[in-house]
C-alpha cells in the first residue's frame, strides 16, 4: 500500500504541475472527438501545410476592409449581410466551416458599427456553427454576449471576436483539418469583399476602387491554397466559381517602387516612414464586372 | 530520500512548465487605439539563425503595429524586422543598441510583407508579437 502510495505521488505530482502550468484558455475546453463525417471527408493537400500555414496567415482580417468603410463615411447597411437566418442551410462539414467564415466577417462589420442587436444573433450563429464542427469551445459566446449587450465594451468585443476566430482557425490546423480552415478563411475574405463591392456599388470612391482592385493579391493566395483540395468534388466547385473572378482580376495590373524608408521616433514609439509605392490599374468597367461576379459566387455559397 | 528527490525533480520540472506561460497575448491592452489582428506565437528555439517568419498583407491607407511582448530583459527580447515582397528591409526595432518594443509602419504600398522575428540570445527566450491596426 505504501508503495502504491508512493507510485500515485510519483505519477500525479508531474501531472498536477504540468495541469497548473499548462492551464490556458484553450485547455480549459475538452477536446470533442470527430464524428465519422468529419474524418470521412479528410482529403490530402498538393501542397504541404506550412505553405497552407503561411498563406492562410497572410490573409488580412475583414476588420481591416469594415474599418475602411466607416472612416469613409459609408453608413450600415444590415441587408448586405449574410442573413441569420440562412443557418440551417450549412448541413455539411464544408458549408459550415465556409459560412463560420462568411457570419465571421459579417460580425466583425457589425463590431465595427457597434450595433448591439445585430450582433447577437451572429453570434449564436457563430457559436452553433463552431459546435457543429467542434471548435465551438473556442468561441467564448458567454463573454461575447455579454459585451454585446453593454455598448462601452466594443473594443473587447472586437478583439475577443477576432481572438476567438484565431483559435478556431488555429485549433484546426493543429488538428490538421486544414481544408476546415482554408474554407472558414475564403469564407471571410469573400463575405469581406462582397460588404465592399456592395458599398462601391452604392457610393464608388477611388480609395475603395483601389483596395478591391489590391484584393487580386488575396485572391491569387486563397486560389492556391482552395487549388490544393480541388480533388474533392466541393473544393473543385468553389475553385471553378473563384476562377471565373480570378479572370477579370487577370486585365488589373498591380505595380511596385521600393524606395529606402527612414526611422523616426515619436514620444519614444519606433515610427517608419515609408516612402515606396504600390499603384493598381482599375477601371470602372472592371470594377462593375467584379462587383457582379463576387455577388454571383457568394449567393452560391451561402445558399 | 528517494521521495524527497523525486520530488524536487518534480518541482523543477513544473517550475520549468510554468516559466514557459512567462507571457500571454494578454499585452493587446499595449495597442492603445490600434485594433487587434493576430497574435504570432515565436516558440523558444526562434533565434536569428532560425527565425519564425510569417507573412501578411498590409494595406496602404493602414498604420500597422507589431508589438513584442516579451520579458523586456536583455538577452531575451525580441527583434522583429519586416521586409517587404522583394525582401527589402523595411523595418526593424533594432536600431543600433537600443530595443524598441514595438513597430509602427504606415504602409504606402499595398502588398505582401513579411515579418521575422527571433530572440536577441537563448537567455531565458518566450514572447510573442502581437499585430495590430489604424486607419492612417
Amino acid at each position: 500500500m505504501k508503495n502504491f502510495s508512493r507510485l500515485g505521488l510519483y505519477i500525479l505530482t508531474p501531472l498536477f504541475a504540468c495541469f497548473v502550468s499548462c492551464g490556458g484558455d484553450d485547455e480549459k475546453f475538452i477536446e470533442k472527438p470527430e464524428n465519422k463525417d468529419t474524418i470521412a471527408t479528410k482529403i490530402k493537400p498538393d501542397i504541404s501545410a506550412e505553405v497552407i500555414n503561411d498563406i492562410i496567415m497572410s490573409i488580412p482580417s475583414p476588420l481591416e476592409m469594415a474599418t475602411m468603410l466607416k472612416d469613409n463615411g459609408q453608413g450600415y447597411d444590415a441587408n448586405l449581410l449574410n442573413p441569420s437566418t440562412n443557418l440551417i442551410k450549412y448541413n455539411t462539414n464544408y458549408k459550415t466551416a465556409f459560412n463560420i467564415g462568411v457570419y465571421s466577417a459579417d460580425l466583425g462589420y457589425i463590431n465595427i458599427y457597434e450595433k448591439t442587436f445585430s450582433a447577437m444573433s451572429y453570434l449564436q450563429n457563430i457559436k452553433q456553427l463552431g459546435d457543429q464542427i467542434h471548435i465551438g469551445q473556442f468561441f467564448d459566446f458567454e463573454t461575447l454576449k455579454r459585451l454585446a449587450t453593454n455598448t462601452k465594451n466594443y473594443d473587447s468585443l472586437i478583439f475577443i471576436s477576432t481572438d476567438n476566430f484565431n483559435k478556431m482557425d488555429a485549433h484546426l490546423r493543429t488538428q490538421n483539418r486544414n481544408e476546415l480552415s482554408v474554407l472558414m478563411i475564403s469564407g471571410a475574405w469573400l463575405e469581406g469583399v462582397h460588404i465592399a463591392c456592395q458599398v462601391a456599388k452604392q457610393k464608388p470612391n477611388k480609395e475603395l476602387t483601389e483596395r478591391l482592385g489590391f484584393e487580386k493579391i488575396n485572391l491569387d493566395n486563397i486560389l492556391v491554397i482552395l487549388n490544393a483540395y480541388k480533388s474533392d468534388q466541393y473544393f473543385g466547385k468553389i475553385v471553378n466559381e473563384f476562377e471565373k473572378l480570378k479572370e477579370i482580376y487577370a486585365k488589373i495590373t498591380i505595380s511596385y517602387t521600393y524606395v529606402e524608408p527612414e526611422t523616426k521616433e515619436v514620444n519614444g514609439q519606433l515610427v517608419i516612414v515609408n516612402k515606396s509605392k504600390s499603384t493598381v490599374n482599375i477601371t470602372d468597367e472592371q470594377l462593375k464586372e467584379i462587383i457582379a461576379e463576387v455577388a454571383r459566387v457568394r449567393e452560391i455559397m451561402i445558399n | 530520500m528517494k521521495t524527497k528527490l523525486f520530488l524536487g525533480f518534480s518541482l523543477i520540472i513544473s517550475s520549468c512548465f510554468l516559466k514557459a506561460q512567462c507571457v500571454s497575448d494578454n499585452c493587446n491592452s499595449k495597442l492603445g487605439t490600434f485594433t487587434y489582428l493576430k497574435t504570432i506565437y515565436i516558440d523558444n528555439t526562434k533565434l536569428q539563425d532560425k527565425p519564425n517568419m510569417v507573412t501578411y498583407l498590409f494595406s496602404k491607407g493602414s498604420t500597422y503595429m507589431v508589438l513584442c511582448c516579451d520579458q523586456a530583459i536583455k538577452g531575451s527580447r525580441l527583434i522583429v524586422n519586416v521586409y517587404d515582397k522583394e525582401k527589402n528591409l523595411i523595418a526593424t526595432n533594432k536600431q543600433k543598441k537600443k530595443v524598441y518594443p514595438s513597430i509602427q509602419y504606415p504602409c504606402s504600398a499595398t502588398g505582401i510583407y513579411y515579418i521575422e522575428s527571433f530572440y536577441e540570445d537563448s537567455k531565458d527566450p518566450c514572447g510573442v508579437n502581437i499585430l495590430g491596426f489604424s486607419k492612417s
